[in-house]
């Protein structure tokens, strides 16, 4: 658990969504919406992997052009984030609870 | 404990000055990773700056945005 979460669950992400999170794709707790924009942000962060046409349709079956920007750059920067506070040993902060 | 040290005087740095105050009004004290970029002020002003530019942009709900960044913090190991 870190900020970002602590702050999804101030904005109303439930518990039960935030330990389901990496099985959105198979769970009821996630819309359509949210398991193609999780999926997004895991093509983009994946090393190996790449937003198929396919994916981006789906996500874009969703979100307008200017949304999918944004998207685009919330997964980005996270990357630059984790991968900066992870390269660093940067600690955890203590927000919540730890996963 | 994190590779580099940790910087939570701001010296004359008038860049970490400002960005440190800003952080102890909002969260009572400085983050973890504000001590660490501030080896780097115009880096840390900058993450700073793009983060604050995301939740302005606010084209897609905090809910949706918070998932997002979480999802990316495991697959990349941040325990953030």
């Amino acid at each position: 658990m870190d900020i970002h979460a602590s702050r999804g669950m101030q904005a109303g992400a439930s518990n039960d969504k935030i330990d389901a999170i990496e099985r959105a794709g198979e769970s009821p707790l996630f819309s359509e919406r949210e398991r193609a924009a999780l999926e997004y942000a895991v093509a983009i962060t994946v090393t190996g992997q790449k937003v198929t046409d396919e994916l981006f349709a789906r996500v874009r079956a969703h979100f307008t052009e200017d949304q999918v920007v944004e998207l685009t750059a919330v997964a980005a920067f996270e990357n630059f984030r984790s991968k900066f506070n992870v390269a660093l040993g940067v600690e955890a902060q203590g927000f919540c609870r730890i996963r | 404990m994190p590779r580099v040290k940790e910087i939570d005087d701001a010296g004359a740095d008038a860049t970490l000055q400002e960005l440190f105050a800003k952080e102890i009004e909002v969260f009572g004290y400085l983050l973890n990773t504000t001590k660490v970029q501030a080896h780097c002020p115009p880096i840390l002003k900058a993450a700073k700056q793009f983060g604050a530019a995301i939740e302005r942009s606010g084209l897609l709900d905090p809910e949706l945005r918070a998932l997002v960044n979480l999802r990316v913090a495991i697959i990349n190991g941040c325990p953030f």
